[in-house]
């Protein structure tokens, strides 16, 4: 259908045009990285400890890159001028949206996939666990999601940068304490069962995170 | 000043005075806490209103957004500030009630944390207005932040509260709360309520008035250019 | 017979200050037509209200009688745009820019449309070029191939001739005369020697209002010049 060919066309751009900005991208996951050996050097803990601080680590790393990471979405566009372009364009609103979210979910795949083997190699704890990785996957969907409206409305005012942190963070709290507390039941040994409630939150979190500014994107990037 | 501020202000006034009578005259003391109990009426009826105050928020953000009066975000803006200062009392009135009871100023208990994080959205929802010189798009945004915020508040509050706490459960409704202490706490609650409308009146009529005067201005230097 | 653009009544307010007002414009199938007028009278603004970007706070537009929405997207694909900014992704190449666009638009066969038009506008042995490494006068022709890609019935170009030399302007003339498709054209303008080689028709806008109107019967730039500063100073 035309409408998801133009939602995965502003993806695949946005993917393709930031990946060859390298430095961005490379910043972006050395930040992650960085992220994680600031760890080491705040607490210096034994391995027992280090399990039980390691999903809060991940996304901690997780939060600060994909701040990172989501102000850029919508700067690619205004650097070059080019949000009007999409909006004379014959697509709608909401497709934007979801194009736009769609390739900031993989540049949060990317970084995951970076800080997880790097994790499990500096602190000698594998968090490489398929629920574990199922959790990461559904969080990051409302995590960007809402990031990305957060975002739209960033580049809009004075402050860019400053703007999406203090607006995001205590925003995603419900998705980062589920995500948190989900992971570290696995990592007890617990098994999904255990952690279903946790689950309920991050899905509930990601309907309506991906509902709402999926109609409220409109609002945003009018004149 | 309006007549309806004056009569908001002489409703909001005798009604505060009877729950003061309530509060510290005739309500019993209560049994384990002690006389610091008290600052319960004070504390539930702050959390109601904020409450309250953020839903008005959120309802008058979508009206905003439908209609594009201004007006309505007037509404929404003094409600957001009016709920940012009950916000900052649950707070406020929380630690001080914590001391005694839990031994320190702060614990993450759940209800405690949730208003943390209810706070932080709505500070940033002013800090964001001020990064945002024109006033239309400042109007706009303000909306979609106080619509995101007040759904968010929900889903906070659920997660925390899958974490043990300390905070006392709610016991309105059950045989917990004796009836002169229900009666004093709704008693409370509704002058909570006739104070809310106060502040309501004053800051939008404020508002008004600023939007008024910066008009009129514009218009006066446009003549004498 | 409908026309390719009617402006019923169009107003766009920023806060107090209304950069239209009450417009009323109708433009034929197949006609060219210059707007003119001085900095801040309302050109990029109509502009921007006919290619959707923007809001009219009033009144209406109809496109081939049909009257435009913000969520009409069939519409909305009759329209071309050039303006100030290319609209193009200085980190992708020609072809990938077009390619990109050529999505939005759902081009059928969009890889021989690319190349058709970039051949027309001279770019073809760049095509795999990262824009961000073209000059001006190249950018702004890719972004006229943007704005033609998808073969609008109606083009519209905010000042066009910004930034361009000779060479550059004339070429990107012939292509909106020459280009097969049959079209109507709306642009904006301070250049008054294309202006009277070009249009069909003209227009001046003064304050958000269109104060003059007037067919090209072959009058020369400076009647046009005396016509110019005759409204913009004249009786208001």
């Amino acid at each position: 259908m035309n409408y998801w060919k133009a939602v995965f066309a502003i993806a695949k751009k946005d993917v393709i045009s930031e990946l060859r900005n390298r430095e961005i991208i490379s910043s972006v996951l050395l930040f992650a990285v960085l992220t994680l050996i600031i760890f080491h050097f705040a607490f210096t803990a034994d391995q027992k400890t280090i399990l039980s601080l390691a999903p809060g680590m991940l996304w901690v790393a997780f939060a600060f890159s994909g701040v990172l990471s989501i102000n850029r979405a919508f700067i690619s566009e205004k650097e070059d001028n080019c949000m009007e372009g999409l909006l004379a364009s014959p697509v709608s609103r909401d497709a934007i949206f979801l194009g736009k979210a769609i390739g900031s979910i993989v540049f949060m795949l990317i970084i995951e996939i970076v800080v997880f083997p790097v994790f499990t190699l500096l602190y000698n704890v594998s968090v490489i666990n398929p629920i574990v990785i199922l959790v990461t996957l559904l969080a990051t969907i409302g995590f960007v999601s809402i990031g990305i409206l957060f975002s739209a409305l960033a580049v809009n005012t004075r402050a860019r940068e400053m703007v999406l942190p203090i607006l995001f963070l205590p925003t995603v709290v419900p998705l980062i304490i589920a995500a948190v507390s989900a992971t570290s039941v696995i990592l007890d040994g617990g098994k999904f069962s255990d952690i279903t409630q946790y689950m309920l939150i991050i899905v509930a979190f990601d309907i309506i995170f991906v509902t709402v500014p999926f109609i409220l994107f409109r609002y945003i990037v009018e004149e | 000043m309006r007549r309806r501020t004056l009569i908001a202000f002489g409703i909001s006034a005798v009604m505060i005075i009877v729950a003061l009578v309530m509060v510290f005259i005739v309500c019993p003391t209560e049994a384990t806490m002690g006389n610091i109990q008290r600052i319960f009426y004070f504390h539930v009826p702050v959390a109601w209103n904020a409450f309250f105050s953020f839903f008005v928020t959120f309802v008058f953000g979508i009206v905003y957004l439908k209609t594009r009066n201004p007006k309505y975000d007037f509404i929404a803006e003094s409600s957001a500030k009016i709920g940012l200062v009950f916000a900052t009392l649950i707070l406020l009135t929380g630690m001080i009630w914590a001391k005694p009871i839990w031994g320190v100023w702060w614990t993450w208990d759940a209800r405690l944390t949730s208003s943390l994080v209810m706070w932080l959205i709505y500070l940033a929802y002013f800090i964001i207005r001020s990064y945002i010189s024109e006033e239309e798009k400042k109007y706009r945004f303000g909306s979609i932040i106080g619509i995101v915020g007040f759904i968010d508040i929900p889903i906070v509050a659920l997660s925390i509260q899958l974490a043990p706490t300390t905070h006392p459960k709610a016991m309105i409704f059950n045989d917990g709360l004796h009836g002169t202490m229900l009666l004093t706490l709704l008693l409370s609650i509704a002058a909570m309520f006739a104070v809310y409308f106060l502040f309501m009146f004053l800051y939008y009529d404020l508002r008004t008035d600023e939007y008024e005067i910066a008009r009129m201005k514009k218009r006066l230097l446009k003549e004498n250019d | 017979m409908s026309y390719a653009i009617e402006c019923k009544d169009l107003t766009k307010r920023f806060g107090d200050f209304k950069a239209l007002k009450n417009v009323n414009l109708s433009v034929d199938k197949n006609r060219i037509l210059a707007i003119l007028g001085h900095n801040g009278a309302g050109k990029s603004t109509l502009i921007r209200v006919l290619s959707t970007i923007m809001h009219p706070t009033e009144g209406k537009v109809f496109i081939d009688g049909k009257e435009l929405k913000e969520d009409d997207t069939l519409l909305r694909s009759k329209i071309g745009l050039l303006s100030h900014n290319s609209y193009l992704y200085s980190n992708l190449s020609a072809k990938e820019n077009l390619k990109f666009y050529s999505s939005l638009y759902n081009l059928k066969d969009p890889d021989k449309r690319i190349d058709e038009i970039l051949k027309k506008v001279n770019l073809y042995d760049r095509r795999n070029d990262r824009v961000g490494t073209y000059s001006r006068g190249m950018t702004q022709r890719l972004s006229l191939a943007r704005a033609l890609l998808h073969q609008p019935s109606i083009l519209l170009l905010d000042e066009p001739e910004t930034g361009l030399d000779r060479d550059s302007m004339e070429l990107l003339w012939e292509i909106v005369r020459t280009d097969d498709t049959e079209r109507t054209v709306i642009f904006t303008s301070h250049n008054f020697q294309s202006t009277v080689k070009i249009c069909d028709e003209f227009i001046i806008m003064k304050k958000g209002s269109v104060v003059h109107r007037q067919d090209n019967n072959g009058i020369t730039e400076s009647d046009l010049e005396k016509i110019y500063s005759e409204v913009n100073e004249g009786k208001k």
